[in-house]
């Protein structure tokens, strides 16, 4: 049977932006020195691949499931402990953005519907979710999954199977196991839920055995994820007691920010030199979110949007008050906001309007479109890891990739040369590009046996004005780590000496 | 005869000595690194002072800052953000509006006096909001034009010669706020050139002010 044209002009425009959206995610992967929480992940998954298993710690690592999850996809790749590289987990990250955004985009071809199409081309450009979708840390898988279970829960009101209330559950639980902020999602969710229950039908149609399916699947999934499929039965308890940790970590636990930080990221602003705004797309979420409100009555679609519009401003507004407050937490409800932003301009594209509700539609979705492509230059490529960049938080200088420079032409000259490596949070990311090294030492403060080593990198805060009189003989050499976070790398004159004579700028 | 064998008895015994006592392999610890959180940002107050303290630097009656309002030229002549004439404008700031930033890698800014100064001192403001330190900081004087004869180095921290104008002895330092003040000696030229290739934050080049302390010859 021929495919109808009609459809296949969907298709065809969904294929386009989902080949856009990865074009972007591609090339943008190389291009940012990697964030210590990346470094910090990625060592975790590296351990896993070589030893099998993932140490949880409840007060201050996440779920298993990413590890679990990029672990085995990258085993499937032909890839192994050895060969594990930052670029192969990103790429893993990028993956499960794009896994969302091709959901979104084929379900708006399928139905022909304009509010999901629009939608999911906004989520591809949009700058802030491309730099987080590439990002290795929870956040990209995170909030694909939080956003699937959001509109399947949407669809369930009116329309729901066993199967599917099983399937719902899996969710849920990956999604807990994933992050231990998914009780925030889910208390997001039964707020729009309750604000959007229609008369008489409190529960839809979710009935107890549909009910008690899903709370089944819910736990079993999570507790399959905790115990690493039945093998860490530890897992269990420290999954329970995480709750607990990061209850006190909302407090702020050095990150603590103001109410209107979120706001302020995406209002526009210059730095550096730089404009930066993702203001539009805000506006547009926001008005989006609106509309869905205001027509929730007119029907089962339009009330599937409004749950999804209170939903997403519901979980920005919880992250806005919690003082503990990171740019990546509001990945989720600015892919809220994406949607929204496609149901508004297909919400005035059906107006009837003097000049047409579709110009109006076009204008508005030029100019955030616009908005987009403008960004992408200094957001994800020219200052893709640059301080100015707002999008970042306490990101790795590009600065740092001089240090992993001069610590390859050591090694080339004295390949068993020992190094320590003196800073409070341990110079992450360094760390992971030092991981096959076996003779480096990591240290908060400086051991009293600094002078034993070949080669020391130091946070320059822990040094102060003169050289340690231990290191008396060392060349020294400033280098960046993050904004205000020097490091001093000291070597040893002999070393120093052959690197120069070994390089191709003889003195 | 006799004192050669003393001699050689003795030695013998020193070896015997050393030989016996008890070498063992230096244990160096190699603690692996604790999985740590996302790491707090760091802000510093903007006028935070360092240790070290500015060099005092005698100069003789009537030197002045000879670079005041000078045109400045550069390697990068169409800087990516600011004018080259903010370099010598006197304002120190080093927030959005008074500095210029040129491109990445190995660029330079050059000061023509317009006549052969004795000059005393060069003081530099790179971009100093945010803790960093710039690399390959190089300062000449010479009076050709091009750099290319006569050329005097009064400051070179580019201790592995990556930017091929030889190898510096100079420390690099931290920016602050007080600017870098290097002493020339009562060198006498007409041209100052100043280089750096990047920061610790990045690749970029930054100026906010330059001034040059002398007076004419």
């Amino acid at each position: 049977m021929a495919v109808p044209r009609d459809r296949l002009i969907w298709f065809s425009w969904a294929a386009f932006l989902l080949t856009g959206g990865a074009v972007l995610r591609f090339a943008q992967i190389p291009e940012r020195a990697l964030h210590s929480d990346e470094a910090v992940q990625a060592f975790q998954t590296w351990r896993l691949l070589g030893d099998g298993v993932y140490d949880y710690s409840p007060e201050d690592r996440h779920g298993p499931v990413l590890y679990l999850l990029s672990a085995a996809a990258v085993t499937l790749g032909g890839v192994d402990a050895d060969t594990l590289s930052a670029l192969h987990l990103r790429l893993f990250s990028a993956l499960c953005g794009l896994a969302l955004i091709a959901a979104v985009l084929g379900w708006g071809a399928w139905r022909r519907d304009w509010a999901w199409l629009l939608g999911g081309g906004l989520i591809a450009i949009a700058p802030f979710v491309v730099c987080y979708q590439d990002f290795y840390i929870q956040e990209s898988l995170f909030a694909s999954l939080s956003i699937a279970l959001a509109w399947g829960v949407a669809i369930s009101r009116d329309r729901l199977s066993l199967s599917g209330a099983i399937a719902l559950g899996a969710c849920a639980g990956t999604l807990l196991a994933t992050k231990e902020t998914a009780v925030l999602h889910f208390g997001a969710l039964a707020l729009a839920w309750g604000l959007t229950v229609p008369r008489g039908s409190a529960t839809g149609c979710w009935n107890p055995p549909r009910v008690a399916a899903a709370t089944a699947a819910a736990v079993l999934v999570w507790l399959l994820w905790m115990t690493q499929g039945l093998r860490r039965w530890d897992g269990l308890g420290e999954g329970l007691s995480a709750f607990f940790h990061y209850i006190s970590r909302a407090g702020g636990a050095g990150h603590a920010k103001p109410f209107a930080y979120y706001f302020s990221l995406f209002w526009p602003q210059l730095r550096g030199g730089v404009w930066w705004s993702q203001v539009g797309l805000l506006g547009a979420g926001l008005a989006g979110g609106v509309v869905a409100w205001l027509r929730r009555g007119e029907g089962v679609g339009a009330r599937r949007w409004a749950l999804l519009a209170v939903f997403a401003w519901a979980l920005w507004w919880l992250h806005s008050v919690i003082p503990y407050k990171t740019p990546w937490l509001v990945l989720t409800p600015t892919i809220g906001f994406c949607l929204l932003a496609g149901y508004l301009l297909s919400a005035i594209g059906h107006l009837r309007l003097r000049v047409g509700g579709w110009v109006v539609s076009l204008v508005l979705g030029g100019l955030l479109v616009g908005e987009a492509v403008r960004g992408w230059n200094p957001a994800l490529f020219r200052y893709a890891d640059d301080e100015r960049n707002p999008y970042l938080y306490s990101h790795t200088n590009p600065g740092f990739r001089r240090l992993l420079n001069r610590l390859d032409d050591i090694y080339r000259v004295e390949p068993e040369a020992t190094l320590a490596v003196v800073q409070p949070e341990y110079a992450w990311p360094l760390p992971w590009h030092l991981r096959h090294r076996e003779r480096v030492g990591y240290f908060s403060t400086p051991p009293e046996t600094l002078a034993q080593y070949d080669c020391v990198v130091i946070d320059a805060r822990l040094v102060g004005a003169e050289t340690p009189p231990e290191l008396d003989g060392f060349v020294v050499e400033a280098h960046g780590l993050r904004t205000n976070v020097l490091l001093f790398l000291y070597v040893r004159e002999a070393i120093w000496e052959a690197l120069l004579a070994a390089s191709d700028h003889p003195a | 005869m006799k004192r050669i064998q003393i001699l050689a008895t003795i030695a013998a015994l020193a070896a015997s000595t050393l030989a016996a006592e008890e070498m063992t392999e230096l244990q160096i610890e190699f603690p692996p690194p604790m999985l740590t959180g996302t790491a707090v940002a760091v802000k510093l107050p903007h006028l935070e002072p360092l240790n070290t303290p500015a060099p005092t630097i005698m100069v003789p009656e009537g030197v002045t800052n000879v670079a005041a309002g000078l045109e400045v030229t550069s390697s990068d002549d169409f800087p990516i953000i600011g004018d080259l004439d903010l370099i010598t404008d006197g304002d120190k700031e080093s927030e959005e509006g008074y500095y210029v930033e040129l491109l990445d890698g190995l660029q330079w800014i050059q000061l023509d006096l317009g006549a052969e100064h004795e000059l005393y001192a060069v003081a530099i403001w790179h971009f100093h909001t945010q803790r960093r330190a710039y690399h390959d900081v190089i300062v000449q004087i010479s009076d050709d034009p091009e750099f290319k004869e006569g050329v005097v180095t009064v400051f070179n921290n580019d201790h592995d010669n990556s930017s091929g104008l030889g190898k510096g002895s100079n420390n690099a330092y931290i920016e602050t706020n007080k600017g870098k003040v290097i002493a020339v000696g009562g060198k006498k030229a007409r041209y100052v050139r100043l280089y750096s290739a990047g920061n610790t934050s990045n690749e970029m080049n930054h100026y906010c002010e330059v001034e040059v302390f002398g007076r004419p010859s």
